[in-house]
C-alpha cells in the first residue's frame, strides 16, 4: 500500500490541506522563495469549499462562494510557484530533517511541514469498519481500487473527494454503489454530473451507512436510504464521510493533541516536532472563519521561513561594497 | 475601478439607534481604521452591534500608504494598497458601521461605559477594540527631525518618486528596508542600504533580490550618526561598528526602516504594555481591562501582515460580541441607557 518512491523530489515545505489556512501558508512560503507543495483533496473537500455565500472576508464584500475564495487564494499561491497535487495524506514520518508524507500516489518529502487539514474528520466509525480495515474497507481508491477488478464496491460520501474516488473505482469495479449521506451531492457540478450519468454507478440519496458485514473480509453493507433499510453484497467499502473532528488520523499519534483531538502548537504554530507546524481549523481555536484561518496560515508560514533560515547567515557580495570609509 | 456588490439581500440596514446622534453610546468603539480595526468593524457590523470606528487621519491604515499588496489572500493579481484600503472601508460601511475620520486624544477605561474623547466629541462604548497600529521608529540622530518630510522619509511608496536619478540611503536590514530599497531602485540612481548588524534579517526573497540588484550596495555593521545638509539633505555621516571608522555617504534622501513603534501612549497606565510598548493580550485578544480588546500591529511586534491583523480584528470583534452577551441589540437590555 505504501510504496516508497526513492526518486521523490525534496521540497522546502509540504502543506497538507489547501483550504484558507493551507493555501495562505503556501502563498507566503512560495513568495518567500521556498519550494512549496500543497497536498489537497480538492476544492470542495474542506469546510470553506462547501460554504455558500461568504460576506465577511474583509476586502471582498461578496457574496462570494467559499470555493471561489479558496480558488483565488490557491491561484495566488500558484502564481508565486506553489505546486498543488490532488492527493490525500495517509501516513507521515515527521522526525528528522526530511519529513515524509505518504499519499495515495506516492511519498512526498519536505524539510518542513504545515498541517492544515481542517476539522471535517469523522467522529465515529461504522460497526465493522475498524475490524475490516484493510480487508475490504479502505479510505483510498487510488491505492486499493485495483484489488476490486470486476467486483462490487460501495462508496460512502458526498463531496468532490468521494465522487473522484468513486469515478476512479469505476475503472475497476463492476458496480459502484454510491451512498450519499445527503439527498444531493455536495460536489462540483461537472463531477456530480459525471457520477450520476455513469453506467456502473448506482446512486443512493440520503443514505446512512449502518454496518459493514463480513467475517474474514467485507461481504456486504447495511444502510438506510430514504427511510428504507437495505443490505447489498459488496467486497469493498470506501469511506469519505465527514464529521467535525480535526483530521489527524494520518499522524497516527505522532503529535500531541488536546482531549478533543485538536493539534497543539506553540505561539509560533510549531508542534512538538521541530519543523512541523499546523494552522487553521485543525487547531480548533476559532472555527470556520476564513480570515482567521488565513491569518494562522500566514503566521505558520513565516515561522517556517524562520525555521528554515534560522541559522543561515547572509554572505554578502563584498565586491558590491563601493564606499571607502 | 472599485466594484462593489451592494444589491445583495445580505445588505443590512443600520442597527436601530445608530443614527442616535453625533455622540452617544455604542456597543463597540474601534480605535483605528486599518485592516485590524476595519475587519473588527465588518464582523461587529454584521453581528448588528452599534459600532463606531475612529479611523484617524489615514483611513484604511498602512495599506493606504503602500504601493502594491501582493500577499493579502484572495487577490491573485495583487491589489494596489489604496484600493485595498478603500475596499475595507466600503465593506465596513456596508454593514452599517459609522466611520469617523477622527482620533482619540484621551480615553478612560476605568469608567463604565468606556469614555473616548476626541478633539471634537466624546463617545461612550460598552466595549472598545484598540487597533491603533504602529508607526515607523525614528533613529534619533541629529538632522533627522529637521529634515523629516524634507529628505528624510519612512515611506518610499510616498516619496520615492522625488528621487529620480538621485542617490538615496536606506537604513535598516529587515524586510521593509530591503523591499523599499528594491522599490527605490525604480527611481534612484543608487541605493545604499546601511545596517548596523553584519547580516540582514530580511527573508530570502528580499535578500536575493537586493543582492542581485546592481543599483543596491550594502554597508553592514554600520550605523548612521547624523543626517547632513544645509537646506536639503546632502548625505549621512556613518560609522563602522567593527573598525570604528567614520565616513560620509552622499545622498539626496534618507529612508528609515528600523522597526515600528506601537501607538499606545494614550493607554499607558490603563492597559498593560510590554517593555517595547506593545499592548499585552491573550489569544482571545483580551487586554487586562475586561471589555477592552486589542487587534493588529499595536499588539504584534512580529508578523505585521495585513491578513494577520485582519484575523486578530475578527477575533477581537467576536470576543467583544461575546462580552456583550451575544445579543445583537444590547441597548434593549435593562441598565444600559446612554449617559
Amino acid at each position: 500500500m505504501f510504496q516508497v518512491n526513492l526518486g521523490a523530489k525534496r521540497h522546502d515545505v509540504i502543506v497538507i490541506g489547501g483550504g484558507p489556512a493551507g493555501a495562505t501558508a503556501a502563498l507566503y512560503t512560495a513568495r518567500a522563495g521556498l519550494t512549496t507543495l500543497v497536498i489537497d483533496k480538492g476544492l470542495t473537500a474542506g469546510a470553506l469549499g462547501t460554504t455558500g455565500n461568504i460576506v465577511n472576508y474583509p476586502g471582498v464584500p461578496g457574496p462570494i462562494s467559499g470555493a471561489e475564495l479558496v480558488r483565488r487564494i490557491r491561484e495566488q499561491a500558484a502564481s508565486f510557484g506553489a505546486e498543488f497535487v490532488n492527493d490525500k495524506a495517509l501516513r507521515a514520518e515527521l522526525t528528522g530533517p526530511d519529513k515524509k508524507i505518504w499519499g495515495g500516489q506516492g511519498v512526498y518529502i519536505g524539510r518542513a511541514v504545515i498541517i492544515a487539514t481542517g476539522a471535517l474528520g469523522r467522529t465515529q466509525h461504522v460497526p465493522g469498519e475498524e475490524r475490516l480495515l484493510g480487508r475490504g474497507v479502505s479510505y483510498c481508491a487510488t491505492c486499493d481500487g485495483a484489488f476490486f477488478r470486476e467486483r462490487q464496491v460501495a462508496v460512502a460520501g458526498n463531496n468532490d473527494e468521494a465522487v473522484e474516488e468513486a469515478l476512479t473505482l469505476t475503472r475497476f469495479a463492476s458496480r459502484v454503489h454510491f451512498l450519499s449521506p445527503t439527498p444531493a451531492l455536495q460536489a462540483s457540478p461537472h463531477l456530480a454530473g459525471e457520477l450520476r450519468s455513469h453506467p456502473r454507478v448506482l446512486f443512493y440519496p440520503a443514505a446512512r451507512l449502518r454496518e459493514i458485514i463480513g467475517t474474514e473480509r467485507v461481504e456486504a453493507v447495511r444502510f438506510i436510504s430514504e427511510g428504507k433499510e437495505q443490505t447489498i453484497p459488496v467486497e469493498g467499502v470506501f469511506i469519505y464521510l465527514q464529521g467535525n473532528l480535526p483530521i489527524t488520523d494520518f499522524l497516527e499519534g505522532q503529535l500531541p493533541t488536546s482531549e478533543t483531538g485538536c493539534l497543539l502548537v506553540d505561539e509560533h504554530f510549531q508542534t512538538a516536532i521541530p519543523g512541523v507546524f499546523a494552522a487553521g481549523d485543525v487547531l480548533c481555536k476559532h472555527l470556520k472563519q476564513a480570515v482567521i484561518a488565513a491569518a494562522e496560515g500566514a503566521q505558520a508560514a513565516m515561522a517556517v521561513d524562520r525555521y528554515l533560515h534560522g541559522r543561515e547567515k547572509l554572505r554578502p557580495d563584498w565586491s558590491k561594497q563601493g564606499v571607502a570609509l | 475601478m472599485l466594484e462593489l456588490h451592494l444589491t445583495t439581500p445580505e445588505r443590512e440596514s443600520p442597527a436601530s439607534g445608530l443614527e442616535a446622534g453625533e455622540t452617544g453610546l455604542y456597543d463597540l468603539i474601534v480605535l483605528g481604521g486599518g485592516p485590524a480595526g476595519l475587519t473588527a468593524a465588518i464582523y461587529a457590523g454584521r453581528a448588528r452591534l452599534r459600532t463606531l470606528v475612529l479611523t484617524g487621519y489615514l483611513p484604511g491604515g498602512q495599506p493606504a500608504n503602500t504601493d502594491v499588496v501582493e500577499n493579502f489572500p484572495a487577490f491573485p493579481d495583487g491589489v494596489a494598497g489604496p484600493e485595498l484600503a478603500q475596499r475595507f472601508l466600503q465593506h465596513a460601511r456596508r454593514f452599517g458601521v459609522r466611520l469617523e475620520t477622527d482620533e482619540a486624544v484621551k480615553v478612560d477605561f476605568s469608567a463604565r461605559p468606556f469614555v473616548i474623547h476626541t478633539s471634537k466629541a466624546t463617545y461612550y462604548g460598552k466595549t472598545v477594540i484598540v487597533a491603533t497600529g504602529a508607526v515607523p521608529r525614528r533613529l534619533g540622530v541629529p538632522g533627522e527631525d529637521r529634515f523629516f518630510g524634507r529628505g528624510v522619509s519612512s515611506c518610499a511608496t510616498c516619496d520615492g518618486f522625488f528621487y529620480r536619478n538621485r542617490d538615496v540611503v536606506v537604513v535598516g536590514g529587515g524586510d521593509s528596508a530591503l523591499a523599499e530599497g528594491i522599490f527605490l531602485t525604480r527611481f534612484a540612481r543608487q541605493v545604499t542600504i546601511v545596517h548596523r548588524r553584519d547580516e540582514l534579517r530580511a527573508t530570502k526573497i528580499y535578500r536575493e533580490q537586493a543582492l542581485a540588484n546592481p543599483k543596491i550596495r550594502f554597508l553592514l555593521s554600520t550605523v548612521v550618526e547624523e543626517i547632513l545638509g544645509d537646506q536639503t539633505v546632502s548625505g549621512v555621516r556613518v560609522r563602522n561598528l567593527k573598525t570604528g571608522e567614520t565616513g560620509i555617504v552622499e545622498a539626496d534622501g534618507v529612508f528609515i526602516y528600523v522597526g515600528m513603534e506601537p501607538r499606545t501612549e494614550l493607554f499607558a497606565g490603563q492597559l498593560e504594555l510590554d517593555e517595547h510598548g506593545y499592548i499585552v493580550s491573550d489569544r482571545r485578544q483580551r487586554t487586562n481591562v475586561p471589555g477592552v480588546f486589542v487587534a493588529g500591529d499595536v499588539q504584534d511586534p512580529l508578523y505585521r501582515q495585513i491578513v494577520v491583523a485582519a484575523g486578530s480584528g475578527a477575533i477581537a470583534a467576536m470576543e467583544a460580541e461575546k462580552f456583550l452577551g451575544g445579543y445583537p441589540d444590547v441597548s434593549s437590555q435593562p441598565g444600559s441607557k446612554a449617559p
